[in-house]
């Protein structure tokens, strides 16, 4: 058994060293190329978002001059870290898709080439709180691709069956959570992963949580405060009294307890079709999207869960024609309405107006994207912090440790300090 | 078959026991001639080890010393990179979860490396015994688990371990057996030794067998004749003889024990008991890949290598202590 681990230690280090053994030969190429772009250039594009090469092949056939090469190194999560790796070894594409909970990191890092250039493009494309989920330091590093605004997608089938109504205020899901569980069939309201740091900090932060503040050139954590431990205790409430399920996201168990329709509903951003489409294509038009509960009824507040912004890195050596090709794809009225056209729900403010065909696991189903609309426009505020990873991790581990062994008082102290002492 | 195991086990037996060293007579020409052949044969493999072993350590030693310094300005200013010492040595210290994953560590080589070694030793006595039947085949079903991948190990028990959807679970309840849930509390302790076991197994009965091949039979003959059972003849003729395959194995087990990763890697994401600082190795990967902190992870590796070394050598120097003593 050690030697196996040996032997596959050997086989990365020989990997490695046909990985530098790369790296000192192309270099020198790259230099070589000229400054001033005369000829055709060739852009690396980094992301991982479905369908999305549908609409680079579009801009290809029309641009001769500037092509694009997009590929996918690596999925949503360990992007970062392959981009970063990537810039450190001179290697780095052109354009990273990043999520919006990503931006803090590669901003901090140092590795983004600002986007003012095109800010006034950029403010008439993008609502201001759109805007602002890219900007740091009053500047725009980004340009958004898709939102996700939270929705509770929720099995109407079963809804019916149960002859029970989505929660409009979080005590009404509570109510019906425990009717959902009275009912015959062993049947969940909903599902709390503790991988779901996001969909935590979602809460919170509509709540009134906010998690990060930079004042007085320093960074303020803020997460154990009363807003997040209300909803903490809440949901505390709920898996205690086997309210909700604890399923992991995306293992076994979960995708098992969706497919069977034990769990009715989950909160997911307006992507969601997509992802249950594929998942559980069996369950085609079943579907439907609510607004998330609420504190206090009558305002609408709501998070985004995931979403991204493409940005151009500030080692390419192509700024402008980086630049031009995002703002096409993204902020131009064609590009939004090509987004919408492969299933996205843009950040952009024309692809949300554009009257679209229902998603494709609802075909039926024409209020899903007003749905999504009018969630978008309920979104807080929010401030990510320059270490926003470091909390997700941290928080999935002790709310994971709170569902495992019920230490529920830990999670809060125990993120706070550990956000606290990585910024210092 | 067997003959040509016995041979090569001498042949490795000996090398290993006694280590090579160069005569300490003066050196006559002829001889450097011999050395510098010796090192031109040798030349490409100490290439690769300086290029992928030694070099990388000397980076990861740099690395380990550097950390951000002071922002640029802003909030969101980069940091450079500075030099600060042994600062993320300290930090590595001082930091609770590094403890823990420890101590989850100790606690899962306590059970796991005696566990794999007395099972190991236990099916090569089986194997050896004269009345086995079917040995050739035993023999590779032993063996065969320990070519599946680690991590196809992991995620192939893991889906036996869920208590949902898992066949042998879904059997039990069957029958009225309520089994433990081997994801859930101090069971994820079983859960993983279990994979680990199952793919370790192998390895080490084989060469604790193949050692025993090279026992002189006429030993056991004598002893036979003595009036001795097979218990007996296992205990005072064979253990004796195997002891020194047996630390070898022991000292890879010892440190694939401390390397363990990719099974509780697995394992995680079926369960809320294995967080992503369990084991000290899941720990250097949460700073590299999740933080982005890969000085704190070059520092908790570099921690987690000495100690893996004074280990080895602690396990080697008991086995010269054992042989000493077997010898005499």
């Amino acid at each position: 058994m050690g030697q196996r681990r040996t032997l596959t230690a050997i086989a990365g280090f020989a990997a490695a060293a046909l990985v530098l053994a790369g790296c000192s030969g192309t270099p020198e190429s790259d230099e070589a190329a000229p400054q001033e772009e005369s000829g055709p250039v060739t852009l690396e594009f980094w992301a991982w978002g479905s369908n999305v090469d549908k609409r680079v092949a579009e801009w290809n056939e029309a641009n001769p001059d500037i092509q694009v090469n997009i590929s996918a190194p690596a999925g949503g999560v360990d992007m970062p870290v392959k981009v970063l790796a990537a810039v450190r070894a001179g290697e780095g594409p052109d354009m990273v898709q990043a999520e919006y909970t990503q931006m803090p990191t590669y901003v901090s890092a140092g590795v983004v080439a600002d986007v003012e250039s095109i800010r006034g493009e950029l403010e008439d494309a993008f609502a201001e709180n759109v805007l602002d989920t890219v900007t740091f330091d009053d500047t725009i590093f980004g340009i958004p691709q898709d939102l996700g605004p939270a929705l509770f997608v929720y099995r109407t089938d079963l809804f019916t069956e149960l002859g029970v109504e989505p929660a409009e205020t979080w005590d009404d899901f509570r109510a019906l959570a425990e009717q959902v569980r009275a009912m015959p069939g062993d049947h969940y309201l909903a599902n709390f992963s503790s991988l779901d740091a996001d969909l935590f900090m979602g809460l919170a932060l509509q709540n009134g949580a906010q998690w990060w503040e930079f004042a007085d050139d320093e960074w303020q954590v803020n997460i154990d405060d009363e807003a997040s431990a209300e909803v903490l205790e809440y949901w505390q409430g709920l898996v205690e009294d086997d309210l909700v399920s604890t399923y992991l996201t995306s293992s076994p168990e979960y995708i098992e307890a969706v497919a069977s329709g034990k769990i009715l509903g989950q909160i997911a951003g307006a992507w969601a079709p997509g992802p249950l489409l594929n998942q559980y294509p069996d369950t085609v038009g079943l579907w439907t999207a609510a607004q998330i509960p609420q504190w206090e009824s009558g305002e609408l507040r709501t998070f985004a869960r995931g979403g991204s912004a493409n940005i151009v890195l500030a080692d390419s050596e192509h700024y402008d024609a980086s630049v031009k090709f995002l703002s096409w794809l993204n902020a131009s009225d064609e590009g939004a309405e090509g987004l919408v056209a492969i299933n996205k729900f843009t950040g952009a403010k024309h692809g949300q107006e554009i009257d679209r065909p229902a998603p494709d696991l609802i075909p039926e189903d024409d209020t899903y994207w007003p749905s999504a609309v009018e969630s978008a426009s309920g979104l807080v505020n929010v401030q990510w912090g320059p270490n926003t990873q470091v909390a997700f991790t941290a928080l999935s581990d002790a709310l994971g440790a709170a569902i495992e062994a019920g230490e529920w008082a830990k999670v809060l102290p125990t993120v706070q300090s550990t956000v606290e002492d990585d910024l210092g | 078959m067997s003959a040509l195991l016995q041979e090569s086990e001498r042949a490795g037996g000996e090398a290993t026991r006694t280590v090579v060293l160069p005569p300490k007579r003066a050196r006559k020409p002829h001889l450097q001639r011999h050395t510098l052949f010796a090192y031109g044969l040798m030349a490409p493999a100490l290439v690769m080890f300086v290029v992928v072993f030694i070099i990388p350590i000397i980076y990861s030693g740099w690395l380990s010393m550097r950390g951000r310094g002071e922002s640029s300005g802003g909030a969101f200013g980069p940091r450079e990179e500075t030099f600060v010492g042994l600062a993320n040595y300290v930090s590595v210290f001082e930091d609770d979860t590094f403890w823990v994953s420890l101590g989850n560590l100790g606690i899962y080589s306590a059970i796991m490396v005696p566990l794999l070694m007395g099972t190991s030793i236990l099916f090569a006595l089986l194997l050896d015994l004269p009345r086995a039947k079917a040995k050739s085949f035993s023999r590779t079903a032993i063996f065969l688990p320990y070519g599946v991948p680690s991590v196809i190990a992991a995620l192939m028990w893991g889906f036996l371990y869920v208590p949902d959807i898992s066949p042998v679970y879904q059997l039990a309840s069957g029958l009225g057996v309520e089994l433990p849930n081997l994801l859930s509390g101090d069971w994820v302790y079983v859960g993983i030794i279990n994979v680990v076991l199952w793919g370790g197994i192998g390895f080490n009965t084989v060469i604790i067998y193949t050692a025993l091949q090279s026992l002189d039979r006429s030993q056991i003959d004598a002893a036979r004749i003595d009036g001795c059972g097979e218990g007996r003849i296992a205990w005072y003729i064979k253990l004796p003889h195997v002891v020194p395959a047996t630390i070898v194995t022991g000292l890879f087990s010892v440190i694939g024990a401390l390397q363990i990763y990719s099974e509780p890697a697995m394992l995680s994401t079926l369960t809320n008991a294995i967080d992503s600082t369990f084991f000290p190795l899941m720990r250097v990967y949460r700073d590299a890949f999740a933080h982005d902190d890969l000085n704190s992870a070059a520092a908790a590796s570099i921690v987690l290598a000495i100690g893996t070394v004074l280990l080895s050598l602690l396990v080697l120097g008991g086995r010269q202590l054992v042989t000493r003593k077997v010898t005499r």
